[in-house]
């Protein structure tokens, strides 16, 4: 558990855990606004109903939920990957190894710690994310009235902890590439183009790029009955209990590549 | 690491039969076509400063990782107390302490915070252990400040605390002095010396031969991957007695000339022409004889000093290759504050 705890201090130290969060709180929190101050603008008139669309509850929760869990996913890959790599680059691995600390144990730690803190900045993020959202409504004069809906409040958790789930297996992702990479800057610029290149690829190769890691992160979270949004080719993609099984198939298989590498790789420098 | 021969060198749990801290034996490394390490053999004696000295390139660091399990030996074994040190065994190394090349940190984290959250992995230490260490290295003033602000030595004071963290029975040191003032490396000597009196086993890898020369009990000297001399290190002195000479350099084939009778060719060495400086291999009291020949030939000595000379020893071994490994001797770095250097006495 110390080691648990210590990696948990490292992160809440990072000035790298709180940019990330800033970000993403910080674009949620502008498009809001923004979309709530221009709302009833007459030179948006048309784009205004959907903005308004998007400030309404219960369904502000779900837009919430989405960009959450998509840019959420980029960012997660980003942090995953500056949290291994920075382990390699600044040879902070190497004092554990030295000290006798098993590399499987530390490194799988590490991202249990990773794991931890991507789960209190979403929650954070949506929570300043509601927030956001009802000042929107307000500055639109929308109502509000759908905030308390208890049928979409009560499948919030089960919402969350799946959004959670998924943005975890994306920034395993970037926490693995990064070992392999052995750097933080290699690691996160890999990481990003894995991220954009699948979703291309999918517009090529719909029926493989459904199986990758971030399309079925993305179609784990789809609610609805329909799943043909989440890929480019216009192909179906996985439906969403499946979806969340392969999520799990990735991160496990993500993190038993990284934890193989680190008991195999050679540290010098 | 295991290979045919690792059951050569078993010994009592306590610690090797012939009270061996370390012992390598027939150590491979290789990197692609190159052997890093060639058949290495080390016997590091309990309670002793070991000095490990060799050129760069000659496989010091490379040992320094296999030891502290950052890369794997090709072949041979090594047994640290006695006890077989093998890929799986990364419990041996709770009883080690080590500093390997550069130490390096979390940045945005202060020294104290740094060993506190190195303290965390490996074996278990008390909390108090880090405050006594950032007192011993003289770091307490700057122990909360991150250490991105810390100067090259002041690292290098956290490193040598971090590998303390332990309590070490064996301390692994690869160029310790690296960024040291001259305080600093004066109140290491002290530290590692006084480790060493407690019973502790303390190898030191560096570039500084003057340093280990005085701090050193035993030294282990490698070139090429191989040992190629060990022992006690007043023993390889005492065969490396010279008295060196300082004529004017126009006189120095006279002077060589006038002391071929004294001493054959292969006892006598140009050290340094322009400089005029000759060494003569011989016993320490016969400075007097060689000053006694040149001032009779009318070549009068401007400088002489007798005694032993662990460079003259490790460039003889090494076939005159330079001292040296990765890093560089700074040696100027300002104190880490203003308060007394670095603690001397002994880690708690």
């Amino acid at each position: 558990m110390r080691l648990f705890y210590s990696g948990l201090r490292k992160l809440v130290r990072r000035p790298a855990t709180w940019v990330t969060v800033a970000m993403l709180i910080g674009l949620l929190v502008l498009i809001f606004l923004a979309v709530g101050a221009t709302a009833n603008s007459v030179r948006v008139r048309t784009s205004g109903a959907e903005g308004k669309l998007l400030l309404t509850f219960p369904g502000a929760y779900d837009r919430i939920l989405q960009f959450i869990t998509g840019l959420g996913g980029l960012f997660a890959v980003i942090y995953g990957a500056a949290i291994a790599g920075s382990e390699w680059s600044w040879g902070t691995l190497k004092w554990a190894v030295a000290r006798g600390e098993s590399r499987v144990r530390y490194m799988l730690i590490s991202y249990v710690t990773v794991a931890v803190m991507i789960g209190f900045g979403l929650l954070l993020t949506f929570v300043v994310g509601v927030m956001a959202a009802i000042v929107g409504a307000h500055l639109a004069n929308v109502s509000t009235s759908g905030l308390g809906d208890s049928s979409t409040l009560s499948g919030l958790p089960e919402r969350l902890l799946k959004g959670w789930f998924a943005v975890v297996e994306e920034g395993a992702l970037g926490f693995t590439i990064a070992t392999l990479a052995r750097s933080q800057l290699a690691g996160i610029g890999a990481g990003i183009a894995f991220y954009f290149g699948e979703g291309f690829a999918s517009i090529f190769l719909p029926d493989i790029v459904k199986y990758l890691p971030f399309s079925v992160a993305n179609a784990s979270l789809v609610t609805g009955p329909s799943n043909t949004e989440t890929l480019g080719g216009g192909a179906s993609g996985l439906p969403a209990d499946q979806a969340l099984v392969l999520v799990g198939v990735w991160l496990v298989a993500a993190l038993v590549v990284a934890a193989l590498f680190s008991d195999r790789a050679e540290i010098a420098g | 690491m295991s290979g045919p021969d690792s059951g050569a060198m078993s010994g009592p749990d306590s610690g090797g039969a012939d009270g061996l801290a370390l012992a390598t034996r027939g150590l491979r490394k290789n990197y692609g076509a190159r052997h890093a390490l060639d058949g290495l053999d080390l016997s590091v004696p309990t309670g002793v400063v070991y000095g490990f000295l060799g050129p760069n390139g000659a496989g010091k660091t490379t040992t320094m990782r296999v030891l502290t399990g950052l890369i794997h030996a090709d072949g041979g074994a090594v047994e640290i107390f006695g006890k077989p040190f093998r890929r799986g065994d990364r419990h041996r190394l709770f009883e080690v302490g080590a500093l390997v090349e550069s130490p390096t940190f979390y940045p945005y984290l202060s020294g104290r915070a740094n060993l506190r959250e190195l303290a965390a992995s490996g074996a278990p230490v008390a909390r108090k252990r880090i405050e006594e260490l950032l007192d011993l290295v003289g770091l307490c003033d700057r122990a909360n400040d991150k250490v991105q602000s810390y100067s090259m030595g002041m690292k290098q004071r956290l490193g040598i605390a971090a590998a303390l963290l332990s309590d070490p029975r064996l301390l692994l040191l690869d160029e310790p002095a690296n960024g040291l003032d001259p305080a600093g490396i004066v109140a290491m000597r002290d530290t590692l010396k006084a480790l060493a009196a407690q019973g502790k086993t303390v190898i030191v890898s560096s570039h500084l031969l003057a340093e280990i020369q005085v701090m050193a009990d035993v030294v282990g000297i490698i070139a090429a991957g191989k040992l190629v001399r060990e022992g006690p290190l007043k023993e390889l002195l005492a065969m490396q007695r010279v008295v060196k000479v300082r004529v004017r350099p126009n006189l120095v084939d006279a002077a060589i000339k006038t002391l071929a009778s004294f001493a054959p060719a292969e006892r006598l060495t140009e050290t340094d022409r322009d400089e005029g400086w000759l060494a003569v291999r011989a016993e320490a009291d016969c400075a007097e004889e060689v000053n006694q020949m040149l001032a009779g030939a009318g070549i009068f000595a401007s400088g002489l000093e007798s005694g032993s000379d662990l460079e003259m020893l490790f460039l003889e071994l090494t076939g005159g290759q330079a001292v040296g490994g990765e890093g560089t001797f700074v040696g100027l770095d300002a104190p880490a504050n203003g308060s007394a250097p670095a603690g001397k006495g002994t880690a708690a």
